[in-house]
């Protein structure tokens, strides 16, 4: 299975994951593809060092760790995840970097577009570990073998 | 050896995560119990059996949900 996680919402990365993580301990083998906003799940810290001016304009807009991810509707200016993440920890559902987390003990593999990265000025040092870097024909190589591919 | 496995309280994806986890350690033919109160998980851990080729031997609804299962 080949997920093409594209989006940076906190609730589609949800869907991401949750079906990764499931297909992954179902027994099939599942490739993750975070290519532009889907990287910010990734993320633990931000670093400006060594960037330029608009990589680091850049990367001020995007969010400094997966705990700080918008929701796709009902952000409220912010308010909107605030109330989801504590409502999943009375829940106990596990939030976005606890997942990351799950799907690689898993057996995820997570493979990151290296262009977006460059482009919003990511280093691989700002991500968790265990990524690799890949290309989109990795991607395509990955779906042609695969019985099942989406783009969320 | 048989297995339990205590899934209260954890939600999807997670009880099939953890059956994952514990199978990997197991031998075939050993028992797996499992209770769960996610109200997915009789749909879930069927389709997890289907799979996986590991046999559920039974499925116990309600509240708190067991299921058993034999390692393939």
């Amino acid at each position: 299975m080949v997920l093409v996680s594209f989006s940076g919402d906190m609730d589609k990365l949800f869907a991401v994951l949750s079906i990764a993580t499931a297909a992954a301990s179902m027994g099939i083998e599942v490739s993750i593809f975070s290519t532009f906003w889907g990287i910010s799940a990734l993320r633990r810290k931000r670093t400006y060092r060594g960037k330029s001016v608009l990589q680091r304009a850049m990367n001020f807009l995007l969010p400094s760790r997966a705990g700080r991810l918008p929701l796709s509707r009902r952000n409220l200016f912010g308010a909107g995840p605030v109330f989801f993440r504590h409502l999943m920890k009375t829940q106990r559902v596990p939030d976005v970097e606890e997942l990351v987390r799950v799907a690689q003990e898993a057996g995820v593999r997570f493979i990151v577009c290296a262009m977006s990265m460059s482009l919003m000025g990511l280093t691989q040092e700002e991500l968790v570990d265990g990524i690799e870097m890949g290309g989109a024909a990795t991607c395509v190589n990955a779906m042609a073998k695969s019985k099942s591919s989406l783009f969320i | 050896m048989d297995v339990q496995l205590d899934c209260k309280h954890l939600k999807c994806p997670m009880p099939i995560v953890e059956m994952a986890k514990a199978v990997k350690g197991m031998k075939g033919g050993e028992m797996l119990r499992v209770e769960s109160t996610d109200p997915a998980f009789e749909m879930d851990v069927k389709a997890w059996a289907e799979m996986t080729g590991h046999e559920l031997v039974s499925f116990e609804p309600g509240e708190v949900k067991v299921a058993r299962i034999r390692v393939a």
